[in-house]
């Protein structure tokens, strides 16, 4: 029995040993391919690249908003000009709206920490527009409660558009403020949109301002007027883009995979034309930027737009494709918001008869078409008086020729596009004839939501799902003041 | 102290390297030689007692002298035994698990028996955790072995497949028909939604079985590392289902494990012995879906279509103005940029210009005969081939045993331009240096070659996707053979469709996926046997491999174009993967085993592992190349794509196992480890867990009649194992994107959300059995009940993107599977040197239960639900509530009330697209019945493998119908008449228009088909099958042909057949795919089926020799 107790001691002095061996357990759990903190400049140029790719890109623009908004058609693979969709698409769009979302926040709040007064302007403006463009998709979602899983909120309330938008408001003004006082803090090289101008980025975050206001300009006039106007009547305190040289435009690389992604389309598929619509509407007004939007087609060098979402495929060789300025540059460009739109809003501010500051809504139509054609290269003055003056462009104080002129100049921003022609019925769109979904007069109203909101968060999304009607119909946006449609 | 103690404890302690694995059962002594009765002329007869199966020594086998009471020995070690008996005696020689046999000694003086097996009764000794052989019957806990022999009877080369059908409760997933494919392995059910994947023990040190997932969405499955283990070199494989048989491996071990002990140079007898093993098999696919052969490329063609236009125009018109008509393959054309087969109808006279018409002076292509290819997708797969050769030379004597093996095996796909080579080289070699100082080395080294891998899944190189799924079925496919590096005038490569895909043979020949893997294995260690009370190991085993790939995209594939429009590429593009993974496990063991009393015995293991583990990865690549298809890093094009990630962790732990045995019935185990994880927060470094297990053989004790219950035995277990999870998981982390943005690192937060206070995993199991044998073991009978809970589940879950991440590493929840496994053998005609029958038939049921979710403790909001893979919008979900492997889709919209699908005003189903459960991906019941015939020395058998349930999600099927490409799209006259949902298709569902009216709008077959889109339902495949798995005729030479060339030790030969025939697969099942399917070893591809490559038949001949 000796000997068995010291073989029980040899097994004690085992566990000991085992139980020493943990000293360098933290170094060996240190994480040597991520870090935990990264520079939040880097963080910007994530953002900024990560919502373009998908935001700009054919997925998340090319295929559906901008058929929707009837800029673009199919030519090939017209499904989802048709309305039938790819749920996973959605599930993606979905996921980068929050992550997005989700890192602005994480700029805003290590900015805020660090005193980084210009960042953190930056953060709120971005953030700003993105939710803006994930609400005007999908009306009601998550808001309050969303990007917090670090909180615990895993399964985020809903809230309304009619309370994002105000909030919306308030983050800009916070941001415009924010610009305003001024920082000293650089914005680094992940700021891929302005190369580091602070000064371009308060231009933008009050041109977004406008944006975000004249589109409930019709549903709460009360919220949108004064906006537009303190933004009109302080032009040092809250400065907008002044020229095509302020536009927010991010421009790609050109090496994979960062290449501008209307191009990264084209290099594998050709499934994409400008529509019947548009081309007709260039046509119809003698536009000088048809050449620029479109390429004659193939067959006969006709500029020839194709329907959008109709039964049967075309032959594509009959039809036009987009211009080479806008999918066959590998470094173009992604809009995020452009000089004449700034001119477009504020033409139509006056024309509601809001004060902004001294300039006719004719003035400022005139002023805006000539921004967006100097914008497409067209800039001989001759051209451009005569197209202003063109019967289907002179200015006759209607909206009509207004939002006609403003839904062109958003040529490439098929959510903006979408959103305006939802906003103002202008052009007069139809549903796809090709359509599953048979009865509804207008292109869709809004976007699915996500399947993934069923499986992992149906108690909330269960009612707002329930408001939507074919996917794409049901409940309009808030400020979708459109009657008799469907 | 004890000094003398203390030195030997050094010196064990010191003993690091060269070393000896220890069998404490076969340290059993001699038995003494009885004394002799016999009143004839006594003399000493020796011989060697040997199994008839391979040859190898039975060590404890029985010899007794008929008649002769108490005259007999048992064999020792080598299976040799010496014994006085009377010259005209005769022998009974027996022992378990093997046919007695009687033999005259009519006066020879030497007499060796080969033994037959009896495949009635399983193996009674069995090898256990930490490699201790153990008597079966002592077990509290369900343990299965199998033979070495019975996975080298075909050339089933991942030795994984060949279980498939033969434990019960193991559920073997192959991968499919492509060469390489890994093998998915689950032991009673799925514990977790993260690894499911037993631990794999090779000699007693674990190995590593990793694989790259194969996602969902499809790539190349470069298989699992286990694959990599020559089935020749192995001795047997004991398959420890649950955690009480695999509590002592500890964390790795929580799905069971898998204990593979390969040979030795004792299994040979003493001397030196060569043995050569040698396979050939051919392989040819024998599962293919389904083609429809009526209808060619394009769109609208149907007759119906045409009568419908009814404005007067011929069909041939019709079809090459509306139908199809070749210009480009880009869409230029009537509808030839389509890769879908609802064109015109083939075989009807019509004249269309295709692809490979001849041009006319023009330059356009001259309307030829449209004709079928009814076997197109048949003639692209080849006949391929499996040579397995493997040769070893082995020497024993009392000194030690060495064993050293050479193999090579080479296989040629049934996919054009797909191989493998491995070349595989092992030593194991044990010395005893003293009487008490054993050392054994074992060293394994393997080489990997594979020239080229198929893509697989959704994947743009995985032919399956554009001529199994999305494909004209008029193409001939030996004319795309013949030209596929051909380009056309307009400098697009020559093809039946330029706009979505390549040539399926440029494909295959210049998008190649290659690999080289370099693996070394093995251990060393040093035994020192101080005392029967307390011998001491030490080992340290290794497991180093080296892998690199290179994917190469040749230029002027499809996803090279830089321009469609303008017909310009990038070259090609390439990545180069590099893999080096490294697995230490260092082990102090301490055993000692003994009597206590009379009639209680104590064996006990007490033992302290080290375990670091570390993986490096790194990649490079371009994306364009400068100088066309020269894939090298220094000719790229614009900035290369470049990758690296590194993963280390440790664990130290300490065990213990103490086994009690009362008599020889009644047996109590105990089992207690406690591990330190470095992947754990500080303050949960530490965990503990114990085990128990009972085995009472009460037939040993309760008097009953042998002749009917021969044997009986009850056991129980309980166990507790814990596991700490991966590496860096206690963080969030900023991830940088794989490539800078002009020079700009990208960076963002981790999208999955890391869990708090990270606790180890723990699973708790308990099990309770009964092994009966009856009829003089002629029947026997095992079976198991266990229930097991796994909760604080480490694993990667989807969450609701609203929450700003898109997974979440939770540490929460409870998953319980229970389940039921029979296990039974009957020998149905017995007749020694005769003729045999015996039936093994082995069943297992397992459910899976979602018990509880995640619950956050500050905000109270709940996970309600996990989704464990999904694919085009179809996910495999985990519900509290509800089985694991809910399948939700979209679906057909229904009336609430009578459940009819509800037809729109287009006469078409319409759909919720919200998703709703439309199946499960778990089976009902899996099991395997083998037949096995002797005759003398001739042997047959077959084995039938069956699983009832589990739903998979079949793309094939779903794109299938959508493409107009299988059967089922021209049943029933609906491409000439048209169709009405509800009676000439969905036959079997009521449906009803949205007001209540019945159906009576007449539809084209392709908009119906096309609408399936919608909804998920048309898709799901029940997975039931049964399958005739193998079939093997075998001969071995005589013995006594053996005993008259002595040169000759043994020689056999088999003649075999794998996966025969699919003999029942669903009414679902109407694309015909195998409906035993998987993607890769993880969870992604969990009951989808997306273009699979179609799974092998394999038929071959394998010759053994000894010499």
């Amino acid at each position: 029995m000796k000997n068995i107790k010291s073989y029980l001691l040899i097994i004690l002095l085992l566990v000991f040993t085992g139980q020493a061996c943990t000293s360098d357990f933290e170094e060996i759990n240190t994480n040597p391919n991520s870090p935990v903190e990264a520079p939040i400049t880097n963080v910007l140029g994530y953002v900024l690249q990560d919502f373009s790719a998908n935001y700009f890109g054919p997925l998340g623009d090319m295929s559906e908003p901008s058929s929707y908004s009837g800029q673009l058609g199919k030519l090939q693979y017209i499904d989802d000009a048709k309305y039938v969709f790819t749920s996973t698409n959605i599930n993606t769009l979905w996921t980068v709206v929050y992550r997005d979302l989700k890192n602005a926040q994480a700029i805003i709040d290590q900015a805020d920490k660090t005193g980084s007064t210009n960042m953190k302007a930056v953060g709120l403006t971005m953030q700003a527009y993105i939710l803006q463009v994930a609400t005007d998709r999908w009306r009601d979602i998550p808001f309050t409660e969303a990007f917090k899983g670090d909180a615990g909120y895993i399964t985020p309330k809903y809230d309304t558009q009619e309370t994002i938008y105000p909030a919306i408001i308030t983050q800009l003004k916070t941001a415009a403020d924010l610009f305003a006082a001024g920082g000293t803090d650089v914005l680094g090289e992940g700021d891929l949109l302005y190369g580091g101008d602070v000064k371009k980025w308060q231009k933008f975050c009050n041109s977004l301002r406008l944006r975000v206001a004249i589109r409930i300009s019709n549903v709460s006039p009360a919220t949108a007027k004064p906006v537009i106007e303190e933004i009109a009547s302080s032009a040092t305190t809250y400065p907008v883009l002044a020229s095509n040289d302020d536009n927010a435009l991010l421009n790609w690389p050109g090496s994979s995979p960062y290449i501008e992604p209307w191009n990264s389309n084209f290099m594998t598929r050709d499934d994409h034309g400008p529509s019947n619509t548009l081309i007709n509407t260039l046509k119809e007004l003698g536009d000088p930027r048809l050449a620029v939007y479109a390429k004659p087609a193939p067959s006969d060098g006709e500029y020839r737009g194709v329907e959008v979402g109709p039964p049967t495929s075309p032959i594509i060789s009959l039809y036009s494709r987009i211009g080479v300025k806008f999918r066959e540059d590998a470094t173009g460009f992604s809009p995020f918001l452009r000089y004449s739109e700034v001119l477009f809003i504020m033409a139509e501010a006056a024309q509601k008869g809001w004060n902004v500051g001294g300039s006719t809504a004719e003035t400022l139509y005139k002023a805006a078409i000539t921004a967006s054609l100097n914008e497409n290269g067209i800039t001989d003055a001759a051209v451009i008086s005569t197209y202003l003056a063109g019967p289907g462009v002179k200015w006759d104080n209607t909206t009509n020729k207004l939002y006609t002129q403003k839904w062109l100049s958003l040529f490439k921003n098929g959510q903006e596009a979408w959103a305006e022609s939802r906003r103002t019925d202008v052009p007069l769109l139809a549903a796809a004839t090709g359509s599953p979904f048979t009865g509804h007069t207008r292109p869709p109203f809004r976007y699915p939501y996500p399947p993934t909101e069923t499986t992992l968060n149906s108690t909330n999304s269960a009612t707002f799902i329930a408001e939507i009607t074919d996917n794409f119909w049901g409940k309009k946006m808030w400020w979708d003041t459109r009657t008799g449609v469907n | 102290m004890n000094k003398p103690i203390l030195i030997m404890a050094r010196r064990a302690l010191l003993i690091t390297f060269v070393a000896l694995f220890c069998l404490p059962a076969e340290c059993s002594a001699m038995a003494e030689n009885g004394k002799s009765f016999s009143q004839m002329a006594d003399m000493e007869i020796s011989g060697i007692i040997t199994s008839k199966d391979d040859g190898s020594p039975l060590p404890g086998a029985s010899v007794i002298v008929k008649g002769g009471a108490n005259n007999g020995t048992t064999t020792d070690g080598e299976g040799r035994f010496k014994l006085t008996v009377a010259e005209n005696s005769t022998l009974i020689i027996s022992f378990i698990g093997y046919l007695s046999q009687e033999t005259q000694v009519g006066g020879k003086s030497v007499i060796n028996i080969a033994l037959v097996a009896d495949s009635r009764i399983l193996s009674e000794v069995v090898v256990t955790a930490l490699g201790v052989t153990r008597e079966k019957k002592s077990l509290g806990y369900a343990i299965q072995e199998l033979k070495g022999s019975e996975l080298v009877k075909s050339n089933e080369q991942n030795v994984l497949n060949s279980l498939s059908g033969k434990v019960a409760g193991v559920q073997i997933t192959a991968g499919s028909g492509a060469i390489g494919s890994g093998s998915r392995i689950v032991l009673r059910g799925n514990n977790s939604f993260g690894n499911n994947q037993p631990l794999f023990v090779v000699d007693g040190v674990p190995v590593s079985n990793f694989s790259t997932n194969t996602t969902s969405g499809g790539g190349v499955d470069y298989g699992n590392a286990i694959a990599e283990i020559d089935p020749n070199n192995i001795a047997s494989m004991s398959v420890l289902k649950g955690a009480n048989a695999a509590a002592l491996y500890g964390y790795q071990a929580a799905n069971g494990v898998i204990l593979i002990t390969t040979k030795n140079g004792k299994g040979a007898g003493k001397g030196t012995s060569i043995s050569y093993s040698g396979g050939f098999s051919y392989e040819k696919p024998y599962i293919l879906p389904k083609y429809q052969n009526q209808y060619g490329q394009g769109v609208y063609g149907e007759e119906y279509m045409w009568k419908k236009k009814n404005d007067g125009s011929t069909y041939q018109d019709y079809a090459t103005s509306t139908g199809f008509s070749y210009l480009d393959g880009l869409g230029n054309g009537i509808n030839d940029g389509v890769d879908e087969s609802w064109g015109p109808r083939l075989d009807a006279g019509l004249l269309i210009p295709q692809y490979n018409s001849p041009l006319d002076a023009n330059g356009n292509r001259t309307a030829t005969p449209w004709e079928s290819h009814p076997n197109n997708v048949k003639d692209f797969f080849q006949t391929g081939y499996t040579i397995d050769n493997s040769v070893a030379v082995s020497s024993s004597s009392d000194n030690g045993d060495t064993r050293l093996s050479f193999g090579q095996q080479k296989q040629i796909g049934t996919i054009p331009n797909t191989d493998q080579k491995r070349y595989t080289i092992q030593l194991n070699t044990t010395q005893n240096l003293t009487k008490r100082l054993k050392t054994n080395a074992l060293v394994n080294y393997v080489r990997t070659a594979n020239d080229n891998l198929v893509g697989q899944g959704y994947h743009a190189n995985n032919p399956m996707q554009s001529i199994g799924g999305w494909f004209g079925r008029q193409v001939d496919m030996k004319d795309l053979k013949e030209h596929y590096n051909d380009t056309f005038a307009d400098g697009m490569p020559y093809n039946w469709n330029n706009n979505f895909h390549d040539n399926p043979y440029f494909n295959v020949n210049n998008n190649t996926h290659s690999r080289y893997k370099d693996r070394v294995f093995g251990n060393v260690s040093a035994t020192y046997q101080f005392h029967e009370w307390f011998s001491a190991m030490a080992r340290i085993g290794t497991d180093w491999s080296a892998e690199q790939r290179k994917e190469i995209t040749h230029n002027k594939s499809n996803e090279t174009l830089t321009s469609m429009a303008d017909k310009t590429w990038g070259g090609g593009k390439f990545t180069e993967s590099k893999y080096n993974i490294n697995e230490i496990n260092a082990d102090l063991i301490l055993t000692g085993h003994g009597n206590i009393s009379k009639d209680l015995t104590l064996s006990y293991t007490a033992g302290a592992n080290y375990r670091n583990y570390s993986y490096n990865y790194s990649s490079l690549g371009a994306s364009q190349l400068t100088v066309p298809d020269l894939f090298n890093i220094r000719n790229a094009k614009g900035s290369p794509t470049t990758d690296m990630t590194t993963n280390k962790l440790r664990t130290n732990s300490v065990y213990g196992q103490a086994s009690l045995g009362y008599k020889d019935y009644l047996y109590l185990d105990i089992t207690a480890r406690n591990d330190w994880s470095s992947t754990l927060p500080k303050g949960n470094w530490s965990y503990f867990y114990p085990s128990a297990s009972l085995s009472w053989v009460f037939t040993n004790v309760i008097p009953v009649n042998p002749d009917i219950l021969s044997f009986g035995k009850l056991r129980a277990s309980w166990a507790s194992v814990g596991n700490g999870g991966s590496p860096y998981q206690l963080q969030s982390s900023y991830i940088a994107n794989a490539t800078a943005f002009d020079g700009v690192t990208l960076y963002s937060i981790s999208s999955t959300l890391p869990p708090l206070n990270l606790k180890p995993e723990k699973a708790k199991s308990t099990e309770v059995g009964v092994e009966l044998q009856f009829l003089n073991r002629r029947i026997g009978l095992d079976a198991t009940y266990y229930n097991k809970i796994t909760t604080n589940q480490i694993m990667q879950v989807n969450i609701s993107g609203a929450s700003g991440y898109s997974t979440m590493q939770l540490n929460a929840g409870e998953i319980q599977n229970k389940g039921i496994e029979l296990q039974l053998n009957a020998g149905i005609i017995r007749n020694p040197g005769g003729f045999n029958w015996d039936i093994n038939f082995n069943w297992a049921k397992n459910k899976s239960m979602v018990n509880k979710l995640y619950e956050d403790p500050t905000t109270g909001q709940k996970l309600e639900a996990y989704t464990i893979t999904s694919v085009w919008g179809l996910t495999v979900d985990a519900v509290p509530g509800q089985a694991y492997g809910v399948m939700r889709g979209a679906s057909f919209a229904r009336d609430a009330s009578t459940g009819a699908i509800i037809i729109g005003n287009n006469g078409l189903p319409t759909y919720n697209s919200t998703p709703t459960a439309v199946g499960n991906v778990m089976p009902d019941w899996v099991g395997g019945v083998t037949n096995n015939f002797t005759y003398k020395n001739f042997n047959f058998s077959f084995l039938l493998d069956m699983r009832k349930g589990g739903d998979v999600f079949s793309v094939t099927q779903w794109f299938g119908m959508q493409s107009g490409v299988t059967a089922p799209t021209v049943e029933g006259g609906i491409r000439e008449n048209g169709l009405i949902v509800g009676q000439d298709v969905l036959k079997d569902e009521k449906v009803t228009m949205a007001d209540g009216s019945p159906n009576t709008i007449r539809v084209g077959a392709r908009d119906y088909f096309q609408s399936l889109w919608g909804g998920r339902e048309t898709a799901i495949v029940d997975g039931s099958f049964v399958k005739l798995r193998q079939i093997e005729f075998g001969y071995q030479l005589p013995s006594a042909f053996t005993l008259k060339y002595p040169w000759l030790k043994g020689a056999g030969i088999s003649l075999f057949a794998r996966n025969i025939a699919l003999l029942y697969t669903s009414k679902s099942n109407v694309a015909n795919i195998d409906p035993e399917t998987g993607f890769g070893v993880g969870n992604d591809g969990l009951g989808i089926e997306q273009y699979q490559i179609p799974s092998n038949r394999s038929i071959g001949v394998k010759l053994n020799l000894k010499f």
